[in-house]
Parts: C-alpha cells; sequence; structure tokens
C-alpha cells in the first residue's frame, strides 16, 4: 500500500516528520518497508500492510491509524448526504422497483452480498481526468484512464472502498440481478480475458448475461468509453470469502477483489457520497432520481467482553485501566463500563479483524508499544517433555561426527528433483515417486525416494570443477509411495571418490574402495549400538558394480530379513554417462529403519584369564567364494574356537589360475583351564576335515 | 726384547694407537681379544712371568694386570662410543622431513545450516524445551485449518503452497478418519507450525518444546528458495504470558548472537497468534547505527534493525482445535529461520548457496 503524504494531510493536521510518522505506523504494527519520493519530490510511504487489517488499505483507514497515535482528530468529508430509496427485506429476498430510477436492483444471494447500492447518472462527459486527479493515481502507481474510472479507483485508494460503473445503456431492460454463476456460463472481463464460471462464483447480471465479476472485475461489454453518457454506479460490500474463492480459483488479483477479501468497512455509504459529488463535479454529470440501496438486513456492530484483569495476566507488566479506555477511544471502539473489570467494547464497523478478546488484547499492546511490556521468564511447573526424537537426535549427531571425521562433508538438498535423475540411477523406482502438483519446474517435481541421485549430482559437479577427491553425506528424509501411503524416512547416504581417508601425500594412490565403504557402515552401525548383518543381494541391485555390492539388512527373530540399504561401486554404466571418469563409491542406509532396531544392551561380559592360543589356516578356495561367510561356519566346529579373524588374502601368479590363497588365524581357549596340545590339534583337526569334505577346500 | 716393562710400555703405546682407528663392535672385539684373550698379548707375558728373573716378576707381574685394566677401561669406553654413535646414527636415518603435512588433514564439515540447527537446539535444551519432529508431507488441515488459517481467509496468500498430487495417493499416513470433514489433502509443510499442532494434540499442557525441520514455498530468487528450514517454538501452561515470550526471546537471541545485543519487538499479524509482534535484532553490519563509516548500511537499509522472528501468544482459535480450554491457559509461540539466522551470523550474502553444496562454500564454514 502506498501511502502520499500530501494525501494523508488532506484527512488529518500533524506537524511530526516523514521519519518519525514511519516510524510510529512500524511500531504499530503497519511495516513501512520504503520511504519513497514521487515525481514533485514529495514522501510516499510504502506499507507492507497483513492481510487482517482490511481497514488499513486506504488513505482514511492509515489516517484514522495517524489519528490514534497522534492523538489528534480526523477531518470529517465535508460532504452531504445524498438522499437514500432504501428496501430492506424482511425474511425473503426479492426485487425492488423504484420508477424514479433508470435501474432496477434484484438480489438473489444477500449472504454472498448483503449491501448493495446503485446510483445512476446521465449526460455524462467521458474525458481525460483533472491533473489534481491524475496525479493523486501516478503517486500510487494507478494508470489514469478516464476520469469516470479514475474516480472510482481515487475513492478506493482515498477510502477503501472498491466501486465499478457500468455503462448504463449496455443494462439490457435496465435491470441488474446480484446472483450466482451458472455452470458454464462465460463472462469477458475488462481485460479481453474470457472466463467460464461456476455456481459459486458471484456476478452482477442483466437479464441476459452477467455484467461482471462481483467485487473482482467488471465485463467488457458494459466499460465506460468516450461514447458513455449514461452510467450506473455500483457500490457494495460482497462476502469475503466468495470474493477470494472466484479470484483465486480464475487467478485474478485486481484492487478491488484484493480489498473485498480483506473485508470493507460495512459502512459503505459515505464513500460512495463522496464519488456522487466527484462524478457532478469532475465529470458534470446529473444524478437521475435518488440512490437505490439493497441491504436486507443490516449490520451490527460488534461488541466484546473485555476484563482488563485478563489482559494483565496475558500480556503482563502493570497497566492502569484509563489506559485502555484512551486507547480504544482513540481507535474508534466505544467503551461500555457495565462492570468494574468486565467493559462492553464496541467496534468500529471498518475494523472486521476484531472479533474477540485477544484481538482488543492487540489493539492494547500495538498502541501502547510492545516495550512496555518487561520481560520475564515462564515458570517450569513440570519436568521437560520427553520429545518424540531426542535418541534420534543425538544418534545423527554423533553419525555426523563420524562421518565428518572420516573427511565427508554434509550436503542439503532440495527435497524434489526431476524424475529423469531417479530413474537414471534406478528405473524401478517409478511406481513409487510423489509428484508435486504445482511444481516450480519439472527438475523438481518429484519428492526424492533417494539422497543418491543429488549426492552424485554434487560430485559431479565437483569432478567437472577438477575436484576428484570428494565426499559428501546426507542425513534426510526420503519419500516414497507405496500401496499403503505416502512413506517419509530418513536416510543416510554418502557418495564418494579419489583417495581414501587419512591417505597422506605419500599415498596419492590409495584410491578409496569397497572395503573402506564397507568398514564406514560397520562404524557407524557400532556407534549405534545395532547390529546389521551384510548379505548378498538376492538380485543384483541395478545402479551399483554387479561385483562390487552388498546389502545392508537385519534378520529379526522370526528369520525375515529386513532390507537396510546397500553399499558398493556406482555401476560403471551410470559413471559413464554421468560423466565420472574415476571410480565412485557410495552407500545409503535407512536411517529410520535402523534406528527402529533393537538397541545393543552393554553390559559386563565375563572373561577368563585362561592362556588363549592361535593357529592359522592358509586355504586354497575357488577366487568367487565369499572367503568371509566361511568365518562363523568354521567356528561353529568347535566351541573352544573364540575368534576367528583372515590377515591374508593373495591372488596371483603362484597360484592356479581361479584360485585364491585366504589364511585365516583362530583364537582357541577353554572357560576354566590350558588346553592340551593334543586337544588342540583334535579341534584343527576337525575345522580341516569339514573344510576337506564337507566344502572341498584345499588347506595349504 | 730389552726388559719387560719396556715391552709393556710398547704393547700398552701400542694399543692405544690401535684401537683409535676402531670403528665397530667386531673390530673391537677383535682387538680386544688381541691383547685380553686367552692367546692374547698379555695372557703371553703373564705365561711367561717364570721365565723371568725373580727379582723383575712382581714388578711385570703388576705392570701387566694394570695395563689389562686400562685396556679393559678403554675397551669398556670405546664400546660405549661406538653404541652411541652407532644409536645417532638409527636416529639420524630415522628422522622425517616434518615440514610435509600431517596425516588426514583433508576437511569433511557439517553444513552451516545443520550448525545452527544444533546450536538454536542446544540453546532450547539447556531452557528445558523438548525437541519435536513432524512429517514434511503434511494435511492441509494441520498446516492451516489446525492453526487457525480458514480455507478463504487472506492469509493463506502468505505462504504459497506446493501441493502432492493426490489422485495418485489416497491414504495419506497422516490423515486421521476422525477428524471427519477435515482436509486430509496432501501438501507440502509451508512452516513447521503444524508439529505444534500434532504435539497439542497428543499431550496434555504444560508444553514447552521446539520443532526443527525443512518447510517449502513456491518462491525462488535472490532471497528465497523453495525449501528452507524452521524452527517453531511452543510454550503452553496456566499463566504464560506475553512478558515471558519476550524474556524467552531475548535470552535465545542474545545467547545465539552475543550478549549484549539489542532487541525490539513490534506489533505484527500471523493467523495462530493474538497478539503477534516480529522480534528485530540491531543490525550485525553497523551495529543498529544504520550507517558504517558514513555510508548508508544495505543490510537494514538504514533502519538499523534486522527482522529475525515471528511470535505471539497462541490464539484461542488454535487452542480450541486442539480441544485445549483458552479460558485456562495460555501460551506462546514462535517460528525463526535458520538460513537468515545463518546468513546474518556468518555473513553469506545470498541464500541459494545453502543448496549448492559447492567445497569452496562449505569449507571455510
Amino acid at each position: 500500500m502506498k501511502l502520499p503524504l500530501t494525501w494523508l494531510k488532506e484527512f488529518i493536521n500533524y506537524s511530526i516528520s516523514d521519519e518519525a510518522l514511519a516510524k510510529r505506523l512500524t511500531d504499530v504494527g503497519l511495516e513501512v518497508e520504503e520511504v519513497l519520493k514521487d515525481s514533485k519530490g514529495k514522501t510516499i510511504l510504502g506499507l507492507n500492510i497483513t492481510p487482517n487489517r482490511g481497514d488499513a488499505l486506504s488513505v482514511l483507514g492509515l489516517a484514522r491509524e495517524v489519528s490514534a497515535i497522534l492523538e489528534k482528530p480526523i477531518q470529517q468529508s465535508k460532504t452531504k448526504a445524498v438522499k437514500l430509496v432504501r428496501k430492506t427485506f424482511t425474511a425473503q429476498p426479492g426485487n425492488f422497483k423504484n420508477e424514479k430510477v433508470f435501474v432496477n436492483l434484484k438480489l438473489s444471494h444477500p449472504k454472498q452480498c448483503p449491501r448493495y447500492m446503485m446510483a445512476v447518472f446521465k449526460n455524462v462527459k467521458v474525458e481525460a481526468s483533472p491533473e489534481w486527479l491524475q496525479h493523486r493515481l501516478e503517486q500510487v502507481g494507478i494508470r489514469s484512464i478516464n476520469n469516470i474510472v479514475d474516480i472510482t479507483n481515487y475513492i478506493l485508494m482515498a477510502y477503501g472502498q472498491p466501486l465499478h460503473a457500468f455503462d448504463r445503456q449496455k443494462i439490457s431492460n435496465s435491470q441488474i440481478i446480484i446472483r450466482t454463476a451458472k455452470a458454464g456460463e462465460k463472462i469477458l472481463t475488462l481485460d479481453a480475458k474470457e472466463h467460464e464460471l461456476i455456481s459459486s462464483d458471484l456476478v452482477i447480471a442483466d437479464l441476459e448475461k452477467p455484467l461482471a465479476l462481483a467485487g473482482i472485475m467488471g465485463g467488457l461489454d458494459s466499460e465506460i468509453t468516450s461514447n458513455t453518457s449514461e452510467i450506473a454506479l455500483e457500490c457494495a460490500w460482497f462476502d469475503p470469502s466468495t470474493i477470494r474463492k472466484t479470484a483465486r480459483r480464475l487467478g485474478i488479483q485486481t484492487d478491488s477483489s484484493y480489498r473485498f477479501e480483506r473485508s470493507v468497512d460495512f459502512n459503505i455509504q459515505n464513500a460512495f457520497f463522496e464519488a456522487i459529488r466527484l462524478i457532478q463535479e469532475v465529470a458534470q454529470a446529473d444524478l437521475v432520481g435518488e440512490v437505490s440501496e439493497l441491504y436486507p438486513k443490516p449490520f451490527v456492530q460488534k461488541k466484546i467482553k473485555f476484563s482488563p484483569t485478563r489482559l494483565e495476566r496475558v500480556i503482563g507488566g502493570t497497566w492502569k485501566h484509563s489506559e485502555f479506555k484512551k486507547i480504544f477511544s482513540n481507535l474508534g471502539f466505544i467503551v461500555k463500563e457495565s462492570k468494574k473489570d468486565l467493559w462492553d467494547v464496541t467496534v468500529p464497523s471498518w475494523r472486521a479483524d476484531v472479533s474477540r478478546e485477544e484481538d482488543l488484547f492487540e489493539e492494547i499492546v500495538r498502541s501502547a508499544g510492545l516495550d512496555r511490556i518487561p520481560a520475564t521468564f515462564p515458570k517450569m511447573t513440570a519436568p521437560p517433555m520427553s520429545g518424540n526424537v531426542h535418541e534420534l537426535l543425538s544418534q545423527e549427531e554423533k553419525v555426523k561426527e563420524l562421518l565428518i571425521s572420516l573427511e565427508f562433508h554434509e550436503a542439503i538438498h532440495f527435497s524434489f528433483i526431476s524424475p529423469e535423475e531417479v530413474l537414471l540411477i534406478d528405473s524401478t523406482l517409478e511406481d513409487q515417486l510423489i509428484h508435486v502438483t504445482n511444481p516450480l519446474g519439472h527438475e523438481f517435481s518429484i519428492m526424492r525416494p533417494t539422497l543418491l541421485p543429488s549426492l552424485l549430482k554434487t560430485l559431479q559437479y565437483h569432478h567437472r570443477h577438477k575436484i576428484t577427491r570428494a565426499r559428501f553425506f546426507e542425513l534426510r528424509n526420503r519419500f516414497i509411495k507405496t500401496q499403503d501411503g505416502m512413506i517419509e524416512r530418513k536416510a543416510l547416504s554418502a557418495v564418494l571418490s579419489g583417495v581414501r581417508a587419512q591417505a597422506d601425500c605419500r599415498e596419492q594412490n590409495a584410491g578409496t574402495d569397497f572395503f573402506e565403504v564397507k568398514g564406514i557402515i560397520s562404524k557407524i552401525v557400532k556407534l549405534a549400538q545395532r547390529h546389521i548383518q551384510f548379505i548378498t543381494p538376492k538380485e543384483k541391485i541395478v545402479f551399483l558394480h554387479p561385483g562390487k555390492q552388498i546389502q545392508i539388512a537385519y534378520q529379526h527373530e522370526d528369520q525375515t530379513i529386513e532390507d537396510l540399504g546397500v553399499l558398493g561401486e556406482l555401476h560403471p554404466e551410470i559413471a559413464l554417462k554421468m560423466d565420472f571418469k574415476h571410480p565412485v563409491y557410495l552407500f545409503e542406509l535407512d536411517w529410520t529403519g535402523l534406528m527402529d532396531l533393537p538397541k545393543e544392551n552393554r553390559s559386563f561380559v565375563p572373561y577368563s584369564d585362561q592362556p588363549v592360543v592361535l593357529r592359522d589356516l592358509a586355504l586354497l578356495m575357488e577366487s568367487d567364494r565369499t572367503a568371509g561367510d566361511l568365518m562363523p561356519l568354521l567356528q561353529k566346529q568347535d566351541p573352544s574356537i573364540r575368534k576367528i579373524k583372515i590377515f591374508d588374502v593373495y591372488e596371483g601368479e603362484k597360484l592356479p589360475i581361479g584360485k585364491k590363497s585366504v589364511a585365516y588365524s583362530l583364537e582357541l581357549g577353554l572357560e576354566n583351564r590350558t588346553m592340551t596340545e593334543e586337544e588342540i590339534n583334535q579341534v584343527m583337526q576337525k575345522v580341516m576335515n569339514y573344510l576337506r569334505n564337507s566344502l572341498g577346500i584345499e588347506i595349504r | 726384547m730389552s726388559t719387560g716393562v719396556e715391552n709393556l710400555a710398547q704393547l700398552e703405546s701400542r694399543f692405544f694407537d690401535e684401537i683409535q682407528s676402531v670403528t665397530s663392535e667386531d673390530l673391537l672385539n677383535r682387538l680386544k681379544s688381541q691383547y685380553l684373550g686367552k692367546q692374547g698379548f698379555i695372557s703371553e707375558i703373564l705365561r711367561n712371568l717364570g721365565q723371568m728373573p725373580p727379582e723383575e716378576r712382581p714388578k711385570m707381574g703388576a705392570g701387566a694386570n694394570l695395563l689389562k685394566k686400562k685396556i679393559e677401561e678403554e675397551c669398556r669406553t670405546a664400546l660405549e662410543k661406538i653404541q652411541n654413535l652407532k644409536k645417532e646414527k638409527k636416529i639420524r636415518e630415522e628422522s622425517v622431513d616434518t615440514s610435509l603435512p600431517g596425516r588426514g588433514l583433508a576437511e569433511g564439515g557439517l553444513h552451516p545450516l545443520t550448525q545452527t540447527l544444533q546450536e538454536v537446539q542446544k540453546i532450547f535444551k539447556e531452557i528445558g524445551f523438548s525437541i519435536f519432529e513432524g512429517p514434511e508431507i503434511e494435511t492441509e488441515y494441520y498446516n492451516f485449518e489446525a492453526l487457525n488459517i480458514a480455507e478463504d481467509h487472506p492469509a493463506r496468500d502468505m505462504q504459497d503452497t506446493f501441493y502432492i498430487n493426490v489422485v495418485a495417493h489416497r491414504g495419506h499416513p497422516e490423515s486421521d478418519t476422525k477428524q471427519g470433514r477435515h482436509s486430509d489433502l496432501p501438501l507440502l509443510r509451508t512452516h513447521t507450525s503444524p508439529v505444534q499442532a500434532h504435539v497439542m494434540k497428543n499431550h496434555k499442557p504444560p508444553i514447552r518444546m521446539i520443532a526443527p525441520g525443512a518447510v517449502y514455498r513456491r518462491d525462488f530468487d535472490v532471497s528465497h528458495t523453495p525449501m528452507f528450514h524452521q524452527v517453531e517454538g511452543l510454550v503452553v501452561d496456566q499463566d504464560i504470558q506475553f512478558s515471558d515470550l519476550k524474556g524467552t526471546l531475548i535470552y535465545f537471541l542474545q545467547s545465539f548472537f552475543g550478549e549484549n545485543l539489542k532487541v525490539r519487538f513490534r506489533s505484527s499479524y500471523f493467523p495462530f497468534t493474538e497478539p503477534s509482534a516480529e522480534a528485530d535484532i540491531q543490525c550485525v553490519i553497523c551495529q543498529g547505527k544504520g550507517h558504517k563509516n558514513d555510508v548508508p548500511c544495505r543490510l537494514c537499509k538504514t533502519t538499523g534493525w534486522l527482522e529475525v522472528m515471528g511470535c505471539g501468544m497462541v490464539h484461542p482459535g488454535v487452542f480450541e482445535k486442539a480441544g485445549y480450554d483458552s479460558k485456562k491457559i495460555t501460551g506462546f509461540a514462535f517460528g525463526l529461520g535458520i538460513e537468515r539466522l545463518t546468513m546474518l551470523k556468518r555473513g553469506i550474502p545470498d541464500i541459494r548457496l545453502f543448496y549448492q553444496n559447492d567445497l569452496r562454500f562449505l569449507n571455510p564454514l
């Protein structure tokens, strides 16, 4: 809202500086965002009016606020009231006809249009506006069109009351009907756009067709042109939500709809009389007969109970009750002290936003200034609540610290990406995508079902900038559509390329590999005090290198396997498509799933002081045998086998093609005594027999 | 050989000559056995003592033993010297170029938004606030209606909303059949305030909570990204006053930005609070003066103040939706933007930088 201060001064006489005025307005909740100068060097304030304050969208409305701030009276308009012909409806809405006027009014929807007034003029001279009027509109950024349209806009800006002028001769049968639209009905509006209407839209129509979208925009057919000689001028109070629904649906916002949506003063007549006076003066038009009005059920000013002690309890600080009275009266509220602590406060007609006691509290505090309120601290009357994510957040902080120590950077990406980015990695996700109805563009049109595409894109960006050693992780929600609805779960995902962690300048060839990533997952799981298994996926994971991938899983007590994620090297085909020239490793872990797993119970475990014996076993096996999977199998062979480690893996010229040598170290021991040499040999023999006979593995 | 004693003197000087050139333990042992070994010079002298004239024997014997001691002593010294040299050499060989960089210094780091989020959470947790999270895909009911934002109220324009394609997504998990006609139309939450509504639905007062998280609005320009982060706060109890809101937020802002920071409150409007206010802090660039070095401050547009938080007393309509008795309890709520706080504190000029994840941006932060 632009407020030219020269215009403001027509309503109120004050003497403080422009800057001081701007500050005072901001303090009472009418934020002055900018201070501008017009073409004549006069100050214009640019205000950001909050949506509750429809009353402040006019010079008069702001003058009222200035009047309250400075405690100076508003200068009353000198316009004389015009004689009204009013018909008040009782129960049934109906029409009313006055032979003296040129237009008959019929109102069929009093809820959508509780009040409607119309004045008819003849001998209208439509021409350019006088200079003062043009200048006023220029100051508030409205284009001058002709004197009639300009006067309606002038009144809108001055009083906040939108008006609409019809070419009277374009109204068929001189009949104005205020009704809802018929579904499918069409209207061509002033901006030369055609709109198809639905039954909740309110229109101003004649017998044949809609002439205007009520409160939003007039029709092109009945527009005021230089040929217009008779006009019908409308002044109405339209239901805010009806106007808003139509304006939003059709995507039209006008100065008029903007004000009706925010509610205008229900005392619309003063602005109307001023408009009538101006049309008579400026366009030298003759008012025909009397002004018609449909007002079946007059508005009643709201009365709210106000308790001064309740205000003190809700706001805090100390107050004089006389101060409340003064503030209310400055703002146009009428106070009746019916009981000592329960006042009746009558709300002025223009303050549609004030409807409860708390709204009155706001009037007091914004006028008195929030500086008046002391700063105190809320008393703790109960222990802190447990929150729903405390454990989760502390785990998140810990895992993030771990990854940072492993030289990762945390990345944060938008939750929406393009479907192609997902499908490039995993085309099987197509049916699980959640689409945004009104995205900012195709590239932001689906909610990510995986964090990997965004992370890969960030890595790709760095590779293109010659930074090939980079590691990123992200811990955020991902969104998946399932048959049961939409699932929102946190994932911890990472991408990495280049040398492994802790490598230094002498080890530039020590690139990251599958095993570094696997080790990272193990560290994460250990830190989280959970248990998981690494399992070979039943079906190959499509976006990972077929020979360098593994699934992260958890085996529940009922033997069901819960999928918790994957790790491996990005599939070379995808790497090629994404222009990666170095191997890229990644993992994605279902963080919510991991957190939902039972937490490891860390309590004392008794240990034996008996010495342990170490025995090594070098095995020759097929290269594609999973050597790690042998460990639990060997351990099962005898209870005296406490631990098994792999300490050497060799594949090369000294061995037959297709074979590898894997060396295992077995730790043997008994709880209560030292094992004898003979016992040790028996155990080792048992293990070797098992390897040879059951698995066909050769002992070197 | 003239006299035995002369012999001894010659032997001694020969030994001291020879030991000068000994550089290793091996050579030393060899020399030592040459003189002191069973077949060595000293043994030979002692063996031949019997063939000497009896009057010379004691003198010769004592001289030989003395020489033996001298040699032994000298060999010990020489051995020590050789060993020390060896140790020194080993240490010399082991030394490294200490100017080379340390291992594992490749940088990693938390995203600056996470750093701010963690800091904000820590400050509030210390004064008894609990942390709650809620879904990012919300329903229209929780995002708007439960917060007193009626469907056809212009307040909805304050937040341009992303909707989720509903035809494809029946049966959103958050939809609550008991709410009957309440809209379960899914959307991306436009603020973290719906978490308030969830918490109030599941807990009785007193409540003292914050809700951090990502939120979404249809805006993308120099000062807006379509996704950003907020922290919402809510305190509900029997005698919560506006003054408590002021005290709490001043405490928070001074903890976050610095002890002597000036804070002011201005009236404003939010549909879910009444009265509502904005909290401003003194400008971090011009220290609230409006000008720096006589140049008008661009950050605060010479006002000296920066808007950082929205807040207010919880609107009774919100309590009524939550099933609370708005005559018996009061509360305050506040919301802050994590991006804005981070930009102000760390001097970040453009909000979009947060989402580019460029290492040149992330590393120094």
